[in-house]
């Protein structure tokens, strides 16, 4: 070994550095650009905030330690994560997104035991509040033409109530997100929309607090 | 034709890790990929990615920590072998190009030692004189992958999250296959589906050294490699045509992804750079280079 090291040392000693030199500057200018340029992008342009697993929801701290290794999307039992992709934004794409209309949140933590780098934090599941419903007025069955209480049935946290009209209003302090009411909505199959993902009423991100769900 | 036994092994391992992810993601086991890969809380995560994270979100899990100094002591132990038997790069740079890794030149190997071999030896002789100034930057490779896993980690720290991670090839490999997974399974069409496999291909074919001079986490992997002592190549030199005869083979050297000269030392390699893939025993025509195993 030690004679390799003599002789490569020699070698080293000997040769013309100029092309070396060159190419060296070329390997630390374009990793430079490519990676400072593809971080300082992502600080710079807008991001509108997208709804985390239960745990992530402070956002800041979920970005520095997701690796995008699809853990927690792949443990979770109900299938309600899925991956944002690239036209969330690029810094976002492939992280982990909970997508209502497949599944529900039942806080399980099964996605905050499996992540390894603790992006997702262990969360208080009194307190944990993944995002708010909103009902979509124009799109929801019983704001149009009255009658659907499928949402109000579904909620286990009886977070949502119905007016004076019979028509669904989500109480923002008892909702935490879950999604059931999302995911159960007929408004989809039963108004024809094109596109898989329309429902009545959506889980909002809430607005850009971070830490938000320690409140 | 394809007579080298041992890199198709290799390609059937990285194929068999790379179908372990895919298998774990559409069983949905919560396996993970190769930037975590585990059961339940166990990890073994990517050292690179617990860098980044870690200087990132200033603060190290004992979990990522454990992991890491696993990682490390295996690689200390057995040398790079990710990078030449579980690392999905390779596989698909042979997939794109049907280039064998980053030889020097994809010297076509018919390890025959015979007249023929012979022959083959003196017309070698003349491409090599030319590309002879080409592999005189020595220990070049060690030093830019440095600078890159520094740049990456910089980066990371500056930015505040894992910046890498966004381009890791390795990642972007799985990142592909998980968004055809989803394609199929939720049709979910992406761009990421188109663009995903762009990066990796423009990566692999611009950047045509990426294993030896780019990969920040081969660096970091050559870091721990340095205590290397197993699994080493060894050239008998009684067998060697360069000794018996007067012929400047260089063979073995062309034959490595990572420019070892395991003869003389002098290529940009270093010999704990060395991933166990037998590319050079494989090219040797004189079979005068021995792994420990067969």
């Amino acid at each position: 070994m030690s004679q390799y090291e003599g002789e490569k040392v020699q070698n080293q000693m000997t040769k013309s550095a100029g092309t070396t030199r060159r190419g060296f500057l070329k390997i630390t200018g374009s990793t430079c650009a490519l990676l400072f340029g593809l971080g300082g992008m992502e600080i710079i342009l807008p991001r509108s905030p997208l709804l985390r697993p239960p745990g992530g929801q402070d956002e800041a701290n979920f970005i520095s330690r997701c690796l995008r290794c699809d853990r927690c999307r792949s443990v979770c039992p109900t299938h309600v994560i899925g991956l944002a992709n690239l036209s969330d934004s690029i810094l976002e794409a492939r992280t982990p997104v909970m997508k209502f209309h497949l599944g529900f949140c039942n806080f399980c933590h099964q996605c905050v035991k499996v992540c390894p780098t603790r992006a997702l934090q262990p969360f208080d599941i009194k307190t944990v509040k993944i995002g708010v419903a909103a009902v979509k007025q124009n799109i929801c069955i019983a704001w149009d033409s009255g009658g659907c209480m499928v949402c109000m049935n579904a909620c286990p946290y009886h977070a949502i109530t119905l007016d004076r009209q019979n028509r669904p209003v989500v109480d923002s302090q008892r909702c935490n997100g879950c999604g059931i009411c999302e995911k159960v909505c007929p408004a989809l199959v039963l108004r024809s929309y094109i596109g898989g993902k329309v429902r009545g009423i959506e889980v909002t991100p809430l607005a850009k607090r971070g830490g938000e769900a320690h409140e | 034709m394809n007579k080298n036994k041992t890199r198709t092994l290799r390609m059937a391992t990285m194929a068999t890790a790379t179908g372990l992810v895919v298998v774990g993601a559409i069983r949905n086991a919560g396996t993970g990929s190769f930037s975590a890969f585990g059961i339940e809380n166990v990890a073994a995560i990517c050292p690179l990615g617990t860098l980044e994270t870690a200087v990132a979100s200033r603060d190290i899990m004992p979990t990522m920590l454990i992991s890491f100094l696993v990682i490390a002591a295996l690689t200390a132990l057995l040398g790079r072998v990710f990078c030449g038997w579980i690392c999905p790069v390779p596989l698909v740079r042979k997939i794109l190009t049907n280039e064998i890794d980053e030889g020097q030149r994809a010297v076509e190997n018919s390890a025959a030692p015979s007249a023929a071999a012979i022959t083959i030896l003196e017309n070698e002789e003349k491409t090599k004189s030319f590309r002879a100034p080409a592999g005189s930057d020595a220990a070049r490779n060690y030093q830019s992958g440095l600078v890159v896993l520094g740049i990456t980690i910089g980066s990371s720290a500056i930015c505040g999250f894992p910046v890498f991670c966004l381009i890791c090839p390795i990642g972007l490999i799985v990142a592909t296959l998980l968004a055809l997974i989803r394609l199929i399974h939720f049709n979910e069409p992406t761009f990421d589906l188109v663009i995903f496999p762009l990066v990796v291909v423009a990566e692999l074919m611009l950047m045509k050294k990426w294993c030896s001079k780019w990969c920040p986490a081969g660096a970091l992997l050559s870091i721990f490699s340095k205590f290397n002592r197993s699994l080493v190549p060894v050239v008998d030199r009684s067998l060697c045509r360069e000794e018996s005869s007067d012929i400047h083979c260089q063979r073995c050297r062309s034959a490595c992804s990572f420019d070892v000269d395991i003869k003389n030392g002098s290529g940009a390699g270093d010999i704990s750079d060395c991933t166990k893939c037998r590319e050079c025993a494989e090219a040797c025509p004189a079979q005068a280079i021995r792994f420990p195993w067969r």
